[in-house]
């Protein structure tokens, strides 16, 4: 038994190793934090880990990882908003960035955007993240966030409409980003 | 929207996903921390088998030190801790199965591995979109479910089979219940499959009996037989060893019996 454990053990640390930077950016764009992503990346490799016996003969690994960050990250989220954030309107991230435009403006482009992914309700961000940064189908995006393909169209729609309405990052999209 | 207007929103969502692959480049990515991950992941499985010692406590009826004794799960980090008071509510499995080895052994130079994956029962239809869609991503279909409500109440449970290291892991029982069969005596339901493969003799019986069994008889075709006993260690499985054992989130006791080479199943039954 010690060596079948050993040879998985070596399949899923190459597993980590060959995942780790995709993950880093995907968990980075969701937390927008370094820190999280970091926290968000190994809790969900820990949970990988207990499942890889299974997992690793898996069609598509890649697709049991991404639902269980998805759910990671929106059972950190809840915690975090339990703890610190005072219930907030579906409208909060127009209304805020109105308010502060010109800050914002004024930032780097990745700190705009962070800042608006940051302040997307959770699930459109994900919706967003998957469909447009990882690049996924709306069937794949479904599978991992475990809701419809109804609702994943929907939430990225609306995502990418808060996205678009953000003065400093309607120039940013005009021009293809600033850099 | 006319086509004007839907390209012109296409090349806004592609520069969109460029903003995020420039945004995603701000995140340092630094050494992935395997060893850190892979310590992280047997403290997560020690605490799922505490938790399941625990169950069986209350089960049994006994005490924490006869529950404490059987908590070595041979992973290396020694026993579990288990806590003297009764401990919080476990999570419920409803998007991860709870997974458990049954037997492992080797053939021909070949390592063959028998799991069980439970399932927890969704408590309502978005619980059970949910696990439906993570059975998929499993490739798994539960039995006589049509579509994701019909798991609602109801708790899954899949036996798979691995042999070798290219082998993926085959499902060789399953059912979907609202209520699992009670067991008691002499009750048994067991099935036999080849070891390899999808066709060959039938050397491998998997089956579930009563909590009370203590011995399971596996009799095969060239008159000889093979009898498992309830194991003595529930918290680890031994290579080759053939056990009657407990499995995490089943409320019956499993068993696996391996035929001789050329021969194959007959008949098995509870023996003691």
């Amino acid at each position: 038994m010690g060596d079948r454990r050993e040879a998985r053990d070596k399949e899923f640390q190459s597993f980590v190793i060959g995942r780790w930077p995709r993950l880093m950016r995907t968990a980075f764009l969701l937390t927008g934090e370094q820190h999280a992503a970091e926290d968000l990346v190994q809790s969900t490799l820990e949970q990988v880990f207990v499942a890889w016996r299974r997992v690793g003969s898996a069609d598509d690994p890649e697709a049991y990882v991404r639902r269980v960050m998805i759910n990671a990250h929106a059972r950190k989220h809840r915690r975090r908003l339990r703890e610190f954030l005072a219930p907030k309107d579906d409208s909060g991230l127009v209304r805020e960035v109105a308010d502060t435009g010109d800050r914002i403006a004024q930032a780097d482009d990745r700190g705009v955007l962070l800042k608006a992914l940051a302040q997307l309700p959770l699930r459109q961000r994900e919706a967003v993240v998957l469909r447009y940064w990882e690049d996924l189908t709306e069937t794949q995006a479904a599978e991992a966030m475990g809701c419809s393909v109804g609702a994943v169209k929907s939430n990225a729609a609306k995502g990418i409409a808060k996205l678009r309405a953000i003065p400093g990052l309607a120039d940013m999209v005009t021009q293809g980003g600033r850099k | 929207m006319s086509a004007d207007r839907e390209a012109s929103h296409d090349m806004a969502d592609r520069d969109i996903a460029l903003l995020l692959a420039q945004a995603a480049d701000g995140v340092e990515i630094g050494i992935a921390p395997t060893e850190a991950v892979i310590r992280g992941g047997r403290r997560r499985r020690t605490r799922r088998w505490a938790v399941g010692a625990a169950v069986a406590l209350a089960l049994a009826g006994s005490t924490g030190t006869l529950a404490a004794a059987g908590l070595t799960h041979g992973d290396g980090n020694g026993p579990a801790r288990v806590a003297t008071r009764p401990p919080a509510p476990e999570p419920r499995h409803v998007d991860q199965p709870r997974s458990s080895a049954l037997a492992i052994g080797t053939e021909n130079d070949k390592q063959w591995e028998v799991d069980l994956d439970v399932w927890d029962a969704p408590r309502d239809k978005a619980e059970a979109e949910s696990q439906f869609a993570a059975m998929m991503l499993y490739g798994l279909s539960p039995a006589g479910v049509s579509e994701a409500s019909d798991l609602v109440g109801k708790t899954s449970y899949f036996v798979s089979r691995i042999y070798g290291d290219a082998d993926k892991a085959r499902t060789v029982m399953f059912d979907t219940v609202r209520h699992w069969d009670p067991m008691a005596g002499k009750d048994i339901e067991a099935g036999a499959v080849p070891l390899t493969g999808k066709s060959g003799p039938q050397r491998l019986v998997i089956g579930q009996v009563a909590k009370t069994a203590r011995e399971v008889t596996c009799r095969w075709k060239d008159g000889t037989s093979t009898a498992v006993r309830l194991t003595t260690d529930p918290g680890s499985v031994n290579m080759g060893d053939m056990t009657i054992r407990p499995a995490d989130g089943s409320p019956v006791n499993w068993f696996v019996c391996l035929a001789p080479k050329d021969t194959s199943y007959k008949s098995v039954e509870v023996t003691k």
